[in-house]
């Protein structure tokens, strides 16, 4: 019997993982060229670039895009639950919600360390695509939140489906910031027929989006099965709570002689 | 700021964070479902 949230699907896709990972800092910090030269370090005549800076690209794009993705299957598991008011819509939401923030963190993270030496500065609050991954991100801290109220437990999947399903608009705003709006963030790199880069950096983007989707998937199966033993034991320590209230208020209840 | 003093400081950071979350992440989960696993009777994760 298997007592962890292990299965042969998961070891398989943990192990693609850790291949891409290695495949990922092979590509990105040894194959890859470095972009140009970065201001900073440009003496007069060199082509001016990113530098070694353009490497937090590999990470930086695909984190942001399956966020996007993790987003999504929170609005469709969201949708889903309210339709068939199923346990198992409402943990796929949780779980990808989840995933969604922490890869979000990792954007926003790496977009201030890649923005400060390329546009001079860590944030910019008049940036549309920076201010909406902000949105983003507190939106589904607070969705997250939602998921820790005190409530029963189906009113509170109810509560956090409704919330779930403000993410998106919001990550389709996020999404078509750049292309709407004309501010510092620049525009999509590889979301196009013609992308903007090409041959060994094309590459190390790709094996980072894959390496990042594999993540995903490996992570989003053990999430669900442990928030999944979580309802099973909430549900468990009720039922324990209840007999034992039962157990010390049964000769009050039932005092010898009652008619059962 | 020291995290921007060289690019590969920069770098180094940003896929340590990267895939550092991921990986404690996994393992987090892995460590939590194996307690939690304990408590849930058999019937209810065979289908794990």
């Amino acid at each position: 019997m298997n007592a962890t949230t292990a299965s042969r699907a998961t070891r398989a896709l943990g192990l693609a993982t850790i291949v891409g990972v290695a495949l990922l800092l092979l590509f990105g910090l040894v194959v890859s060229p470095p972009d140009g030269v970065s201001v900073g370090e440009a003496p007069s005549g060199a082509r001016i670039g990113m530098g070694e800076y353009v490497r937090i690209m590999y990470v930086h794009v695909p984190t942001a895009l399956v966020a996007f993705l993790a987003f999504f299957v929170t609005v469709g598991g969201s949708v889903m639950f309210l339709i068939r008011r199923s346990e198992w819509w409402d943990l796929v939401a949780h779980a990808s919600a989840e995933l969604g923030a922490v890869l979000l963190f990792g954007t926003l993270l790496t977009g201030a360390l890649w923005g400060e030496p390329t546009w001079g500065t860590y944030w910019e609050w008049q940036d549309a695509r920076l201010t909406t991954s902000a949105i983003l991100f507190f939106l589904v801290l607070g969705y997250l939140a939602v998921r820790r109220l005190p409530l029963e437990r189906e009113r509170r999947a109810r509560i956090a489906a409704v919330v779930g399903l403000f993410l998106l608009p919001t990550t389709v705003v996020c999404h078509y910031a750049t292309t709407w709006w004309n501010t510092l963030h620049q525009g999509p790199t590889i979301t196009r027929l013609d992308p903007k880069i090409e041959g060994e950096m094309l590459l190390a983007l790709m094996i980072g989006l894959v390496t990042f989707l594999l993540a995903y998937a490996w992570l989003m199966i053990h999430r669900f099965r442990v928030l999944w033993l979580e309802s099973r034991a909430e549900g468990l320590g009720l039922d324990a709570a209840l007999a034992e209230r039962r157990a010390e208020a049964g000769p009050l209840l039932d005092p010898p002689g009652a008619p059962s | 700021m020291i995290v921007a003093s060289t690019p590969w400081v920069s770098v180094g950071v940003c896929y340590l964070v990267t895939i550092g979350s991921i990986g404690v992440l996994g393992l987090r989960s892995r460590q939590r479902g194996r307690r939690l696993a304990e408590q849930v009777p058999e019937e209810d994760r065979r289908w794990m």
